[in-house]
């Protein structure tokens, strides 16, 4: 069984990513800029919107509770007793008064005490008709008072509630605006992170086509297509972690500036809070991280295994291993469900939870403080400063809680972006050049070719041979035998190092890879279709008219295409030709290769089961397709190859016979036993 | 919702215990949520009134800081055990969910394709885990905190709450109006990136057709206004999606207004309510208008659940059809073989599969059978093999009705070589070692010969211990081939069939195969399905099979002077040889 350890290779450094991102990052730098500003604006705003409420508690509800002036009537007195007052503000001249909420044995009510209490002075007890108050130097003194009935206390309010009314107003406004910018600021960095994604597809669609062939034989088609199209979405996670960190910051600054405008020691002292909440993040997060990282790659393998016996319940149940798989499964089912227990403990004890904890122990910190601060000879505490500030802090805490939410995701983010990278920065196809007009006659030469792939056995060894223009040419040979290799040296998909291939006399490196491609109509094993319309895949890319299609179909004996559909050759064709048969496939390529008229062909016989009937419509239409036309069949039906001109035979990578199929047959060597072990003579 | 009760029942019953503490921890952690509110506003109202003393700040702090170690606490362990019943049930259901796979009979899974039975383990029972636990936990505490929150309220001034809760039922509307939008719009976007997977798609795998026909940059330009296309479609998508929360936050914003006009008119009225008492009461409005937000959304998500509760529900609940009688025994060993009047008929076929098949295989002999593609050749070994339900007729072995053998050990007589290879994601050596049976009496080192597939191993850089499959390398079809028959020559059983598993091996190959078998199986009954007629030349008998029925049958000569479909098959394959002489 496979070993668990599957390392995620990073090749590249955090750093060296985010650099790359940063230069895609400066192709949407107005959109970015956007959505900064509305971020500042209203990260600034939400600062004020607490102080708001503060201001009308303060002023028009609280307030009330003052020392109030007697003066003559104007705009800013209220009426009392038929005589007039107005809040002290320090300048006025005339009789003080202190209207106070005082509650004794339980009973609380408000009085309007005539004198000019300071904010330490206390109202210990009612004494007759006078009230004793207790002094900050703890002298007691008597004063006379009066009680206030609500109506009396709805005079002293005066016109709180139109002022109440206005600040509403003002708070609505400033909400309004704060939310307008929000959608804004979302918005614009929502699109600028798509804009990345589409970027970042483009880059990639750009270097697929200049691939070496080698890299699409090498990784799996789905892998390839994955990182095209999923890892470029999972790369806006970097976005969303810079731009989190990044109004986390201006969160952080916005809120410090109003926590130390209210009280500055408060706000030195949840600076302790920081350190911790650093280490926390750190140890957390890592540990989370490999975990995390863990239990993927288990899912991951425990959805391959599920999808494997999926497939293969037939074969399991038929050799009777549904008890042994199942423990296989169970194994891994087990150890996955081990680990995500280990994830839940460290998560709960050490996650978000506690994160919130320390954010209730700063705000019964905050209590402890300003309710003792009451208690000290400094200026007087009032009870929305505790409310303000614990608002405060908890937008000091929920930036944090974002960034660490987002990190979660950074990791993912770094994995598909270093992807791509890996991608972006392959090794590419050298020499493709440019089409020009070369058409050439189709005489190859092959001259002392030795080839491999990797280290290890040569696949071709010496291949000499040379043809005539127009000649139809077989290859033989069992598997690996180096067949097919000689056709993609010739297609240059790989890049010779030993020994020449001639094409009209000359080294074939000399004429550009396009050129030379331009000039070979090539039918692979698994014939590529496209999704659109019969026509559409023959054209394939040429402008041509439904008649020069249909003529070349007919050419062919694909009667049944241009016929036999209802809709002709305007028939759909699903992605990649899921609704054609294999037989079809192969008309349809060798429709775009008599179209194109090169005069080179290479047909790599499918090895698939086709029945005896497709077959030879095969034969017959390459029989058309090979006239005047230097053609190699790499055949595994030595009957396709029966009319050759030429038949190499292959193994190992050299040729061991050549001759036409007569010569060959009498020969009595390998080409005669090939051929009577298929037809079991 | 009752669904899930009604489904999970096992569950449930079986933890009952966890689901009762969470219950009970919800309501702790909810009702401790809403003490700091309360504390707040009786602060700020002692400072106000001037009634504070040292001793009640000392209290205030204490009693927070242990409400807030219990909330810690009791949240904790509930997150705790939500989870980790989650995780249970996520295990149980895989677990489930393969066994009875294991269970089925060929027809369940010609009902449910297997990239559907995939997607069902995976992503349904990801999501019947996590919303017959997270979810539903979750829409409790939402339940609980509206409960909670809205009694504090009321327990304040109900006049006051009923005026500032009044807008809230808007968010309601704001959800069943924006939401269906929002996902229509979301499937679109998924579908254009679904497009454009597929094109990128068939532009890799078809890369050298692709630089063959120096189309490369035609195709970049396709790709490239495919993906500018989801671009598009994704920004307008954009453009609605975040219109939720700011109108969200405009229906909240409306009742605090008239929490805090219509409360500063309490306190200047003096109508028992005080400045603290404002305070508080924002707070737990807040409390409550946040879960009103969720609970749209939780309970949609619950509800659509339901689909994914059927579909896994339809696999664990699944039967086999083809089930063991109580008196089924074992099988010891095959050595005659009979089909009578054999026919099966798919119940929603018009047209039977097979019809009135007839044959007798003796131990020692080779049966061979041709016929072209559909022509019911391997529904009938099929039926040997207990995969299809036999819906006419008999088969015996050993003169007993096959169902009088128990599945398993009728299986375990018979070696079968499959016509799609599957190798699974293992070294080359496990593979083969699938095949071991008790009656194994050949080394895996005897049997990769007798297969033709020890020229292969120096090819693969591990030998045996190579990792084929998904995980390793890609093995060639002949290899494939060669591969599945030296795992079933491993078996060393009574019986082996060869289904059609000869066409990616060249000639050369198969002759070397079919005379290692006659060598060496010559005591094993043979069954060889096949397209190419060479392959069955030598056996004992030969069956064409054409419509579900035998239309010709006999030894080669027979056949061959019977000028009929074999003769004529066999001629076209041979017609070069004619020709050469």
């Amino acid at each position: 069984m496979r070993n668990n350890k599957e390392k995620l290779p990073l090749k590249y450094s955090t750093r060296t990513i985010l650099k790359r991102v940063f230069k895609y990052a400066l192709k949407s730098t107005s959109i970015l800029a956007v959505s900064i500003v509305f971020l500042i604006i209203f990260s600034v705003l939400e600062i004020f919107q607490p102080l708001i409420i503060k201001k009308i508690i303060d002023d028009e509800l609280s307030g009330v509770q003052a020392v109030w002036v007697e003066t003559t009537a104007n705009e800013e007195t209220i009426t009392y007793g038929g005589k007039f007052y107005q809040k002290d503000d320090g300048t006025l001249i005339g009789d003080r008064y202190t209207l106070r909420y005082f509650e004794a044995e339980g009973k609380g009510k408000y009085l309007f005490v005539f004198a000019s209490l300071a904010e330490k002075d206390k109202l210990i007890r009612y004494e007759g008709n006078q009230i004793i108050v207790q002094k900050e130097d703890n002298t007691e003194e008597k004063y006379e008072y009066s009680s206030l009935s609500p109506n009396d206390m709805l005079s002293f309010y005066g016109n709180s509630s139109e002022k109440i009314g206005y600040w509403l107003m003002i708070y609505a406004i400033v909400a309004i605006i704060i939310l307008v910018s929000r959608y804004i600021e979302t918005v614009s960095f929502t699109s600028a992170s798509m804009k990345l994604t589409l970027d970042m597809r483009k880059s990639a669609f750009e270097k697929v086509n200049r691939l070496p062939i080698s890299y699409f034989a090498r990784e799996p088609h789905g892998k390839t297509v994955t990182k095209m199209i999923y890892d470029s979405e999972g790369v806006r996670g970097l976005y969303e972690v810079i731009f989190s960190i990044f109004s986390a910051v201006v969160s952080l600054v916005t809120v410090y500036f109003g926590l130390f405008t209210l009280e500055p020691k408060l706000a030195w002292l949840t600076f302790i809070a920081f350190p911790l909440l650093y280490v926390w993040l750190t140890v957390y997060r890592k540990a989370i991280n490999k975990l995390n990282q863990f239990i993927r790659e288990m899912n991951s393998r425990i959805n391959g295994k599920m999808a494997e016996f999926t497939n293969g319940v037939s074969i399991i149940q038929l050799f009777n291993q549904e008890k042994n798989m199942t423990e296989e499964y169970d194994e891994m089912l087990t150890n996955n469900y081990k680990t995500k227990m280990k994830h839940l403990r460290i998560n709960t004890l050490f996650g978000y939870d506690l994160l919130i904890l320390i954010r209730r122990m700063l705000v019964a910190f905050v209590l402890l403080y300003f309710g003792l601060k009451y208690f000290s000879p400094e200026a007087a505490v009032i009870g929305t400063t505790i409310y303000v500030y614990i608002q405060y802090l908890e937008r000091l805490v929920n930036p944090i809680t974002e960034i660490f939410s987002n990190l979660n995701s950074l990791e993912d983010s770094l994995v598909s972006a270093s992807r791509i990278f890996e991608f972006l920065d392959e090794e590419e196809d050298t020499g493709l050049g440019e089409v020009t007009d070369l058409k050439l006659t189709g005489e190859i030469e092959f001259r002392n070719v030795t080839f491999k792939y990797v280290e290890g056995k040569n696949v071709l060894e010496n291949v000499t041979f040379k043809t005539k223009p127009g000649q139809f040419i077989g290859l033989v040979g069992h598997t690996g035998s180096g067949k097919t290799t000689l056709m993609s040296l010739l297609e240059r998909y790989y890049d010779l190092k030993e020994g020449q291939i001639l094409v009209d006399g000359i080294d074939y490196l000399t004429y550009s890879k396009q050129d030379i491609r331009n000039n070979i109509g090539i039918i692979l094993q698994d014939v590529s279709i496209f999704e659109g319309t019969i026509k559409s895949n023959v054209a394939f890319g040429l402008e041509v008219s439904d008649e020069e299609i249909e003529d070349i179909l007919l050419q062919i004996g694909a009667h049944k295409f241009v016929n036999g559909f209802s809709k002709g050759i305007h028939t759909e064709v699903s992605f990649m030709g899921d609704n054609l048969s294999t037989g079809e496939k192969q008309l349809i390529a060798f429709a775009r290769i008599l179209l194109r008229n090169p005069s080179i062909i290479i047909l790599d016989e499918a090895t698939a089961n086709i029945d005896t009937e497709t077959e030879l419509m095969i034969q017959k239409s390459l029989m058309v397709l090979s006239k005047n036309r230097t053609t190699f069949v790499v055949a595994h039906r030595l009957s396709t190859i029966r009319n050759a001109d030429m038949i190499y035979v292959l193994e190992d990578g050299k040729i061991v016979e050549n001759g036409n199929h007569e010569q060959l047959y009498r020969k009595k060597g390998k080409y005669r036993a090939m051929y009577e072990a298929q037809y079991n003579k | 919702m009752v669904k899930i009760f009604r489904d999970l029942n096992w569950f449930i019953k079986k933890n009952w215990f966890k689901y009762l503490l969470i219950i009970l921890l919800t309501i702790l952690f909810t009702y401790s949520v809403t003490l700091p509110a309360q504390f707040l506003g009786d602060i700020i109202d002692k400072i106000d009134r001037k009634t504070i003393d040292r001793d009640y700040v000392i209290y205030i702090f204490i009693a927070m800081a242990v409400v807030g170690l219990v909330i810690y606490l009791s949240g904790a362990l509930k997150r705790y055990c939500t989870g980790s019943l989650t995780h249970k049930l996520f295990y149980n259901l895989r677990y489930n969910f393969l066994t009875s796979l294991f269970k089925q009979d060929a027809d369940f899974f010609e009902e449910i394709y297997a990239g559907d039975l995939i997607s069902r383990a995976t992503s349904d029972v990801g999501t019947v885990s996590r919303v017959s636990t997270h979810m539903v936990f979750a829409l409790f505490d939402t339940i609980m905190m509206l409960i909670i929150s809205s009694t504090r309220m009321i327990t304040l001034n109900l006049k006051l709450t009923l005026l500032a809760v009044t807008p809230l039922p808007i968010i309601f509307l704001i959800v069943i109006i924006l939401r269906p939008k929002i996902s229509q719009n979301w499937r679109k976007v998924r579908a254009q990136v679904g497009y454009l997977n597929n094109q990128v798609m068939e532009s890799v795998s078809g890369a050298k057709l692709v630089r063959g026909f120096v189309k490369e940059k035609d195709d970049e330009q396709k790709l490239v206004d495919s993906a500018t296309l989801a671009y598009k479609i994704e920004r307008k998508s954009v453009l609605l999606r975040s219109i939720f929360m700011p109108s969200f936050r405009i229906v909240t914003l409306i009742s605090m207004g008239i929490a805090i006009a219509y409360g500063s008119y309490l306190i200047i009225h003096q109508m028992d309510f005080t400045v603290g008492n404002l305070i508080s009461f924002n707070i737990y409005l807040g409390m409550f208008s946040s879960p009103l937000f969720q609970l749209g959304n939780q309970i949609t998500f619950i509800a659509q659940s339901g689909v994914s509760f059927d579909r896994i529900n339809e696999v664990l609940d699944a039967k086999p059809t083809i089930k063991d009688k109580n008196c089924a025994k074992e099988l010891m060993g095959i050595e005659k073989i009979e089909y009578q009047d054999v026919s099966f008929k798919y119940p929603k076929d018009q047209n039977y599969s097979i019809e009135n098949i007839n044959l007798t295989i003796k131990k020692g002999q080779t049966l061979g059978i041709v016929g072209k593609t559909g022509s019911g050749k391997s529904t009938l070994i099929r039926q040997l093999l207990r995969q299809f339900p036999i819906t006419s007729g008999n088969i015996f072995i050993n003169e007993k009705p096959i169902n009088r053998y128990k599945k398993e050990s009728v299986r375990l007589n018979i070696a079968y070589v499959p016509q799609e290879h599957m190798l699974f994601s293992r070294t080359v050596l496990d593979n083969v070692k699938l095949g071991i049976s008790p009656a194994t009496i050949y080394s895996i080192d005897e049997v990769i010969r007798m297969a033709d597939f020890e020229k292969d191993l120096p090819f693969l850089h591990d030998g045996l211990d190579t990792m084929v499959g998904e995980a390793g390398v890609t093995l060639s079809g002949g290899q494939k081939q060669r591969l599945s028959i030296a795992r079933a020559l491993l078996r060393n059983s009574d019986v082996i069939i060869l289904d059609d598993s000869l066409s990616a091996v060249d000639g050369m190959t198969e002759a070397n195969i079919l005379r290692n078998l006659k060598e060496f199986c010559s005591h094993q009954m043979k069954i060889i399905v096949a397209h190419r007629l060479t392959a069955v030349e030598k056996a004992d008998e030969i069956i064409v099979m054409d419509g579900g029925k035998i239309v010709e049958r006999g030894t080669h000569e027979q056949l061959m002077e019977n000028k009929k479909w074999y003769y004529e098959q066999y001629l076209v394959q041979e017609m070069e040889d004619d020709y050469a002489k």
